[in-house]
């Protein structure tokens, strides 16, 4: 009997299009799989309830009157809104009331997908893990001791047990790709603008992107085609890239102590590996990272005090403790501030645009080590070194790919870079480099 | 920036902490206060 989540979305797609299984018996095939998971890893947060019900309606639909994605499914972080379905935004503090459909969820919808429910997300996509929030916190599918990286947490440990192929995030300073580089799994943060954002409740909108998560390249790809139709992102997955320049960063991050050897050696053996397959991989340099997580914080912090002000002041002890410190620091910061930091994106930007004039892709660590543990956290805040928030800040696209394990067998991810609208050759890259690592077929 | 004009900056705004929020909230502002002075400093 054919495991159906296993296999890729446009495999699945081809089935129920020739029968061979059921719109009903797919959504089945998932509420299987998250009965029997979800207790341990505690991504899904609400399911809906009318899956089987939506689910009947396609296979009662005749084949040529269905959308092209009629029956596949995916999950929503609990910070985009689904019709009849709650946004609690993982807070106490968030008002309840009706709502329409994200406008990411709409267009998923539109090509026939269904919504199996609700994904865990840190406090308002801001901080984590915590205990306080409505649901604890996702746990690490490859050991359910260790954090899943956030915000798009559940997001993350759904794809990467199996629950289902596919999960919309939303990344402001790397969460979708730093989760799915801590849980094993292929994370797209789009060229910021490109995927509409209405009915995502905002952390800070002018780093905030939405986009799939997913088992693979061209399930993500597949997903953002249906997102911003047109687009096709699919359009040169299985190409080669023998004769493509790919800009290495290496010195972005090897020197840095918080670099994990085990990650120095795969982003090597990485870089190594798509030589092999004809790319020419070119040294480049970067400017200091330091300044830019810094300009990218500044403008993080200020949005997200706008947006909560009122709601700290009306319901101060809804939120919780890390959520709500975290929150009152942007009062320190002046419009100048924030103009200074965003005068450093810019620059920033030009100078990513001036490396991919000549470059098809950069290729850099997606974070710089595994997940860290749950009791890590236990005493102490932990800062999760990451190489991710200067490309919300410059706006480019970038993808996480698999792309090794520490002897513990705990997930790495690299992240290629791209050129604005360049989703098309990042899919392209990351495909060929998943092919031969083989690295996304390992499942936790 | 001292504790003082950080609870000024939150009165105003509606906003009246705990003791110990307010604390731990403003070694953090303070932080990130420097992170754009620096910022700032490094543009000039």
């Amino acid at each position: 009997m054919t495991d159906w989540l296993t296999q890729p979305l446009h495999a699945q797609a081809k089935a129920l299009a020739q029968g061979e299984i059921s719109a009903l018996e797919l959504a089945e095939a998932h509420l299987a799989k998250i009965d029997a998971r979800n207790g341990d890893l505690r991504a899904v947060v609400h399911l809906n309830d009318k899956l089987r019900a939506q689910a009947q309606a396609v296979d009662a639909t005749p084949l040529e009157d269905r959308a092209p994605l009629a029956g596949l499914c995916f999950g929503v972080k609990d910070i985009l809104d689904v019709a009849g379905q709650p946004t609690l935004c993982g807070s106490h503090a968030h008002p309840q009331g009706e709502h329409s459909d994200a406008a990411t969820v709409a267009a998923l919808r539109r090509a026939g997908m269904l919504a199996l429910g609700k994904l865990a997300t840190y406090e308002y996509a801001l901080t984590g893990p915590a205990y306080d929030q409505p649901y604890r916190p996702a746990r690490n599918p490859w050991n359910l001791a260790h954090i899943t990286g956030g915000s798009s947490s559940g997001s993350a440990a759904a794809v990467s047990g199996g629950l289902m192929r596919v999960a919309l995030g939303t990344d402001t300073g790397g969460s979708i790709r730093a989760p799915s580089a801590y849980c094993g799994i292929i994370g797209l943060k789009p060229t910021a603008g490109l995927v509409p954002d209405a009915g995502c409740f905002p952390l800070s909108p002018s780093l905030d992107v939405v986009g799939p998560m997913a088992a693979t390249v061209a399930d993500a790809a597949l997903v953002l085609d249906a997102l911003v139709p047109g687009h096709n992102a699919s359009a040169e997955i299985g190409q080669e890239i023998s004769g493509l320049t790919i800009g290495y960063a290496r010195d972005w991050f090897a020197e840095d102590p918080a670099a994990d050897p085990a990650l120095i050696a795969a982003m090597d053996e990485t870089a190594g590996l798509l030589s092999q397959l004809g790319a020419r991989i070119e040294l480049i340099d970067l400017p200091a990272y330091q300044p830019l997580e810094d300009a990218a914080t500044v403008i993080l912090q200020a949005e997200a005090y706008a947006i909560h002000r009122d709601g700290l002041a009306q319901r101060f002890n809804a939120y919780g403790v890390d959520a709500r410190r975290n929150l009152l620091t942007g009062a320190v910061l002046t419009p100048e501030d924030v103009e200074v930091a965003r005068a450093v994106g810019r620059g920033f930007a030009d100078l990513v645009d001036q490396r991919l004039a000549h470059c098809a892709a950069l290729l850099a660590p997606t974070t710089l080590g595994p997940a860290p543990a749950f009791s890590d956290f236990a005493n102490r805040p932990v800062w999760t070194a990451m190489r991710t928030m200067p490309f919300n800040l410059s706006g480019h696209p970038s993808i996480s790919v698999p792309c090794g394990f520490t002897p513990r067998d705990l997930p790495l991810g690299a992240q290629f870079i791209g050129k604005k609208k360049g989703e098309r050759t990042l899919c392209r890259i990351a495909h060929a480099l998943e092919q031969a690592s083989l690295y996304t077929a390992r499942r936790a | 920036m001292t504790l003082e004009s950080f609870t000024k900056l939150l009165r105003d705004a509606g906003i009246e902490p705990p003791a110990a929020d307010l604390a731990a909230a403003y070694a953090a502002a303070c932080r990130l206060a420097e992170q754009a002075a620096k910022l700032k400093e490094a543009q000039q």
